[in-house]
C-alpha cells in the first residue's frame, strides 16, 4: 500500500511525479493549477499567433498567456510587440476585440490613448492629473511588454520571463515540425483562413495537450464513428466536405498494427510528434495524379526544385505538440491553442491555415478537415470531450492517487535528432516527458 | 433577414409549415431514420460558425453534412459506443415565429433546441431556415436545414445531438 501525500493543497509537485505514474491532483487540485499558471505558463515560450494574423501594420490579436490578457500589435515600423491588455492609469483592459486594425488603443475609462508600440502617447485633460507632465516623458505609464518574443518561421511566440532558453532552444528539435508545415507550402506562405473553430470541456488543460499524441484510444474513444464510416455507401451524395469528414474517420479505424508501426518522439522540453497513420492519399495531399496534386506539386517544384520537393512530400508526420499550449497538424495545416480556464476548464482554440499559392481545392479539403477534427459538432471531437470529462471526474475521486503512464517505459531510445522514440507507436513517452518537464518548471 | 420586415410578407405554404413541426417532433422523439427519410439524396444540415456566414466550404462550421455525412451522423446514434450520448439527451424543440424564407420554397422560424442530459440543461437558441423541393409525388423534401445560433461564434462545449 502506497503511503498517501499530504492532503490537497499542501503536495510537493517533485513528489508527484515518480517513475511511471503522476498524483491526480496534478488534475484536480486548484493550488497546483495556480502554481502552473505561474510557474509554467509564467515562464514558458507560449505560443500566440501567426505572423499573418497581424500582417500589416496596426493588426493587433489579443489573446491570453496562461492568465494573462495580452496584445500582440504590429507597429508602424513594422515590429510585432507583445503588451499586456491593461491600461497604466486605471487597469481597463483596453480592447475587447479578438483581431482588429488600430491606429492607437484607447481606453474605455478616461481616454489615455496608447500607440501600437505601447507608447502612452496621449493623457486628456492632463493639466488635472498634477505637477508633471502627461504623459510623461520617462514611459512610465507606457502599457507594460511582454519581455521577450521570438518569431520561428512565422509562428510568434512570447514569454513572460526576461530570461530563459532562447525560442530555439526552447523548441529543439520540434521546430523541424515548424519546417514540415512552411516546407509543404509552396512558396513558404502561409495564412490563418477559414474563421476559427473553439471548443471547451470540464476536464484540465493537461488532458487535450495528453490526448492529442495518444494513438491508443482512436480505436476505443471513436469507435462509434469509425463503425458508422465504414457502414456509410459512398454511392450517396457528397459535396467533398461528408467525403473528406467520412475518410478521417475510417483512418482512426486503422489496424493495431498500423499504430504500434508509427513513430511517436519526445523531447526534453516536453514537446512530442508522432508519424502519420494516413494511408488514404486524398486525406494526405490527394491521389498522385488528380490535377489539384499534379498542380501542387508543380507550385512546390517551382519553390524547392524537385528533388527537394520529393523529400518534403515523404515527410510522414501527424501531430506535433508544443509544451505546454500548443498542438498542431503540419501537414494538414490545423494549429490548436489550449487556454486553461480553471483546474476543470479548458478552451481549445483552432486555427486552419491557407496555402495561397496552391490549389483552392486543397483549402476547401482543409475545411471539412477542420471540421471533423476540431468541429465542436463533430462525430469524433464530441467523444474525446466527453472522455475528458470523465477522466476529470475520475480523477476527483479518492478512489486511487496515481496516474498510470507506463506504457511503453523501458523501452524508449535515444534518437539522433536529440528526442527519445518509444518503443511502439502507442507508447506513452508523450507522457512521461510532459510530466518530466512539468516536474522541471514546478521544481525550479 | 430585412426582406421579411417588408410588407406584405410571402405567404406560408401550410404544407412546408407542417413538416418543420414534423421534423422537429421525429427529433424530439427520437426517430432518426423517420427524420433523415424528410431529406432529400443532394441535401445540407447546416450550423455556422458565423452570423451570416456565406458559405460552408471556405469557413469552418459547427456542423455541415452533406447526405453521405447526415447517413453516418445517424447511422452512429445506434453505436454502443457513443460516449457522448450515455447517458442520452431528452430534447425539445420549439419552432416559433413561422415564416415563408428567403428563397422560393423555404421557410424561416425562431428555433430553440432545449436539451437534458447528465445533470445539465443547454439552449441552442437561434433562427433555422428550411429548404425543400418536390420529391415528384405532390410532396416535399428538406433540401437545406440552416441553423444560425445567436452564440455561433461563442465557445462552445461538444454538442451530440442533431439540432
Amino acid at each position: 500500500m502506497d503511503m498517501p501525500l499530504p492532503t490537497r493543497g499542501r503536495l510537493d509537485p517533485a513528489e508527484m511525479v515518480q517513475e511511471g505514474r503522476v498524483h491526480r491532483a496534478a488534475y484536480v487540485d486548484p493550488a497546483i493549477f495556480e502554481m502552473e499558471m505561474d510557474r509554467i505558463f509564467g515562464r514558458a515560450w507560449l505560443y500566440l499567433c501567426h505572423e499573418s494574423q497581424v500582417a500589416t501594420p496596426g493588426r493587433f490579436f489579443a489573446t491570453q498567456m496562461g492568465r494573462e490578457p495580452v496584445i500582440v500589435a504590429r507597429g508602424r515600423d513594422g515590429v510585432i510587440r507583445v503588451m499586456f491588455n491593461r491600461c497604466t492609469h486605471r487597469g481597463a483592459k483596453l480592447t475587447m476585440d479578438e483581431t482588429g486594425q488600430a491606429k492607437r488603443f484607447v481606453c474605455c475609462y478616461h481616454g489615455w490613448a496608447f500607440d501600437l508600440d505601447g507608447k502612452l502617447a496621449e493623457v486628456p485633460l492632463p493639466e488635472g492629473y498634477g505637477d508633471g507632465a502627461y504623459p510623461p516623458e520617462d514611459g512610465s505609464l507606457d502599457l507594460v511588454r511582454v519581455p521577450r518574443v521570438e518569431n520561428y518561421r512565422g509562428f510568434i511566440f512570447a514569454s513572460l520571463a526576461a530570461e530563459g532558453p532562447t525560442l530555439a532552444e526552447f523548441l529543439g528539435p520540434v521546430a523541424s515540425s515548424f519546417d514540415d508545415m512552411v516546407d509543404r507550402a509552396p512558396g513558404g506562405l502561409l495564412e490563418v483562413a477559414g474563421g476559427v473553430s473553439r471548443h471547451a470541456y470540464d476536464g484540465n488543460w493537461k488532458l487535450v495537450i495528453e490526448n492529442h499524441n495518444d494513438t491508443l484510444h482512436p480505436r476505443f474513444v471513436h469507435a462509434s464513428s469509425v463503425a458508422a464510416a465504414r457502414d456509410q455507401k459512398d454511392t450517396v451524395h457528397s459535396d467533398g466536405a461528408g467525403e473528406v469528414q467520412i475518410k478521417q474517420m475510417r483512418q482512426n479505424g486503422a489496424p493495431a498494427a498500423v499504430w504500434e508501426s508509427l513513430g511517436i518522439w519526445a523531447s526534453a522540453s516536453g514537446h512530442s510528434f508522432m508519424g502519420d497513420y494516413h494511408t488514404d492519399a486524398h486525406m494526405a495531399a490527394r491521389p498522385a495524379e488528380d490535377p489539384v496534386q499534379m498542380a501542387y506539386r508543380k507550385a512546390l517544384e517551382e519553390t524547392h526544385g524537385v528533388e527537394r520537393t520529393e523529400e518534403i512530400l515523404s515527410i510522414q508526420r501527424f501531430n506535433t505538440v508544443v509544451y505546454p499550449n500548443l498542438s498542431f497538424m503540419s501537414r494538414f495545416r490545423q494549429l490548436r491553442v489550449v487556454q486553461p480556464i480553471s483546474v476543470n476548464r479548458t478552451v481549445v482554440t483552432t486555427y486552419t491555415f491557407r496555402m495561397p499559392l496552391a490549389p483552392p481545392e486543397m483549402f476547401r479539403d482543409s475545411i471539412a478537415f477542420a471540421n471533423v477534427v476540431n468541429g465542436v459538432g463533430s462525430l469524433v471531437l464530441t467523444d474525446d470531450l466527453e472522455t475528458y470529462a470523465r477522466v476529470q471526474d475520475g480523477l476527483a475521486s479518492q478512489g486511487g492517487d496515481w496516474v498510470d503512464v507506463k506504457r511503453g517505459m523501458g523501452g524508449d531510445a535515444n534518437e539522433a535528432n536529440g528526442t527519445l522514440r518509444g518503443q511502439t507507436g502507442t507508447s506513452e513517452i508523450h507522457l512521461r516527458a510532459q510530466f518530466a518537464a512539468w516536474r522541471r518548471w514546478m521544481t525550479a | 433577414m430585412s426582406a421579411v420586415l417588408e410588407a406584405p410578407p410571402p405567404a406560408l405554404d401550410p404544407a412546408l409549415a407542417a413538416l418543420v413541426i414534423r421534423e422537429s417532433a421525429l427529433l424530439d422523439a427520437w426517430k432518426l431514420e423517420e427524420w433523415l427519410a424528410m431529406y432529400a439524396p443532394v441535401c445540407a444540415y447546416w450550423v455556422p460558425t458565423e452570423w451570416d456566414q456565406a458559405s460552408p466550404h471556405d469557413t469552418v462550421s459547427h456542423i455541415y453534412d452533406d447526405r453521405r455525412l447526415l447517413e453516418t451522423r445517424v447511422r452512429r446514434f445506434r453505436h454502443a459506443m457513443f460516449h457522448a450520448q450515455k447517458p442520452p439527451s431528452r430534447t425539445v424543440r420549439l419552432v416559433t415565429n413561422l415564416r415563408a424564407g428567403p428563397v422560393p420554397n423555404s421557410t424561416l422560424c425562431s428555433y430553440e433546441v432545449a436539451e437534458f442530459r447528465n445533470n445539465r440543461h443547454r439552449r441552442y437558441v437561434g433562427r433555422a431556415t428550411h429548404e425543400f423541393e418536390a420529391d415528384g409525388a405532390g410532396g416535399w423534401l428538406i433540401s437545406r436545414k440552416r441553423f444560425d445560433m445567436i452564440d455561433c461564434d461563442a465557445v462552445l462545449d461538444g454538442i451530440s445531438i442533431i439540432l
